[in-house]
């Protein structure tokens, strides 16, 4: 299967050099391999990309850790009842967030970038208003029923609700989180990028904006694929980083 | 100790529209001043894990109320632990920190882990992480993890169902030890019938209303092991008294498959 993998990207590989390289190289639509070459070059001296990707990079990782404090300080609100009551009927707890689903969190973003054009922390806080409420509402939905042991148990040996519910419940549910996370990964990124596009800010998205401006295809090209990578690269690290915080899965 | 259960009826909403009624005006009496191991056999869905859930204080009832009888005054059971029939030990953390886990630091004592480690049978683990053991090996550690908080009692939910033989033979050698070395009285609740009569000094039978059938009935014999057992006289009396009682009624579905 992985080798299958590997062989259709270098096929598709020698299959772009080949085209646009060679046979199409003044195509209009897909850059030759020398241009993208050229365009990472021109990124790099005449737009400051490298500062730029760092500093989109640190709004992905630092929303994605923000979002984890944020639904650890909630998680014993939102499952408490769901935990403590007797029968298997979860309706309860899931009608607190289900509320989320009416919210067009989307266009609060829109409306938070329009009212605040200047305000630093703009990108950060979008993110979290749009992923926050997914987040809380994937985490009420998980089958918590198995758990629901540890919490009698522990309940039953003097160990405080609260205590149970953070340092056991949660750490038990963290692996599919974690993984929920790694669903999320690309579309974080989107959401970054579009909020430095809008505002046309520091950043990656504020990069494409003025490259939109200059339709330059070979420019935008570039950053995409540069993009795509670092997301393949880093979800592929977090893998394997999921294997080992949480090798007890 | 005697704990006195006296007209528990517990009943769950189901889907939110009705409810059942799982626990029915239920009375009797544990009598730990003769008996360290009582077992509760009745067949499934009879209630035994919300009785049980009950009488831990971890679920309230309709009506009914628990008291203990003890030194010749009555109050409120407490000090109960909960034993769920899935063992629930910390997977990511060593032995010695799940039987340590959430004790204040002024009751933790190197020497009482010690203890406890060699009662439960875990000594040379303590730094084992015990993420892809075996059932028996981690009710080894939510065993010890309960025996630290010294209960007076701990209720047993069928937590043997899913162990093979041989360990089964281990766990209740395991168990028999701790029950004699500790001041902890045992309750279990199970629908398996050779494991109640191997463990328990009394049995106690319910029917699928949750109503006792006999008042109890008191095992004279201690086997040492389940061959033993299931090769004595004493053991076929049991059975045979047990099979009397029982009719389609009771919830106990005796079937004889001898040729």
């Amino acid at each position: 299967m992985k080798s299958n993998k590997i062989k259709i990207i270098i096929f598709s590989l020698v299959a772009y050099i080949a085209l646009f390289e060679f046979l199409f190289p003044l195509n209009g639509f897909f850059p030759s391999v020398t241009v993208i070459f050229l365009s990472l070059t021109e990124l790099l001296q005449n737009y400051n990309f490298a500062l730029n990707l760092i500093s989109t990079f640190a709004a992905v990782y630092v929303t994605i850790l923000f979002n984890f404090l944020f639904t650890k300080i909630l998680f014993p609100y939102l499952i408490r009842k769901k935990v403590e009551q007797d029968s298997s009927d979860s309706s309860s707890i899931h009608s607190i967030v289900s509320i989320f689903i009416y919210i067009p969190f989307i266009l609060i973003a829109l409306l938070i970038l329009t009212w605040f054009p200047d305000f630093i922390l703009d990108k950060y806080i979008v993110a979290i208003i749009i992923l926050l409420p997914k987040n809380l509402m994937e985490i009420s939905e998980y089958d918590i029923s198995n758990h629901k042991n540890y919490f009698y148990f522990y309940n039953s040996v003097g160990v405080d609700k609260t205590s149970i519910l953070n340092k056991i419940i949660f750490k038990l549910i963290e692996p599919e989180y974690f993984l929920d996370q790694l669903k999320n990964h690309s579309l974080i990124w989107s959401i970054i990028i579009i909020a430095e596009f809008i505002q046309q800010k520091e950043g990656v998205g504020g990069i494409l904006r003025t490259v939109f401006k200059y339709q330059d295809i070979s420019l935008i090209f570039t950053i995409t694929i540069i993009v795509s990578l670092l997301i393949f690269v880093i979800q592929k690290v977090l893998n394997l980083l999921y294997n080992k915080v949480y090798f007890w899965k | 100790m005697i704990v006195s259960i006296s007209n528990i009826s517990k009943s769950y909403l189901v889907e939110s529209i009705f409810d059942k009624k799982v626990l029915n005006e239920i009375s009797f009496e544990l009598n730990f001043l003769e008996n360290n191991f009582i077992s509760l056999i009745a067949p499934f869905g009879s209630g035994k894990t919300t009785l049980l859930k009950i009488i831990a204080g971890l679920s309230k009832t309709d009506s009914g109320k628990i008291i203990v009888k003890e030194n010749g005054s009555e109050k409120i059971l407490d000090n109960v632990v909960y034993i769920p029939t899935e063992p629930v030990s910390i997977p990511w953390l060593s032995v010695k920190k799940n039987i340590e886990f959430s004790i204040p630091n002024n009751k933790l004592s190197q020497e009482r882990t010690k203890f406890i480690i060699s009662l439960i049978g875990l000594e040379g683990y303590e730094d084992h992480i015990p993420d892809k053991d075996s059932f028996g090996f981690r009710f080894r550690i939510t065993l010890g993890r309960a025996l630290y908080s010294n209960p007076k009692l701990i209720l047993l939910d069928e937590p043997f169902n899913k162990l093979d033989w041989l360990t089964k033979a281990e766990i209740f050698s395991m168990t028999k030890s701790v029950v004699t070395q500790t001041d902890s009285k045992f309750l279990m609740a199970t629908s398996n019938l050779l494991d109640a009569i191997f463990l328990s000094d009394e049995v106690m039978f319910f029917n699928k209303e949750g109503k006792t059938l006999t008042e109890s009935l008191k095992i004279e014999k201690s086997f040492s092991t389940m061959n033993e057992m299931l090769q004595s006289d004493y053991f076929n009396q049991v059975l045979n008294n047990f099979k009397l009682k029982m009719n389609i009624h009771s919830g106990y579905n005796i079937k004889d498959f001898s040729i």
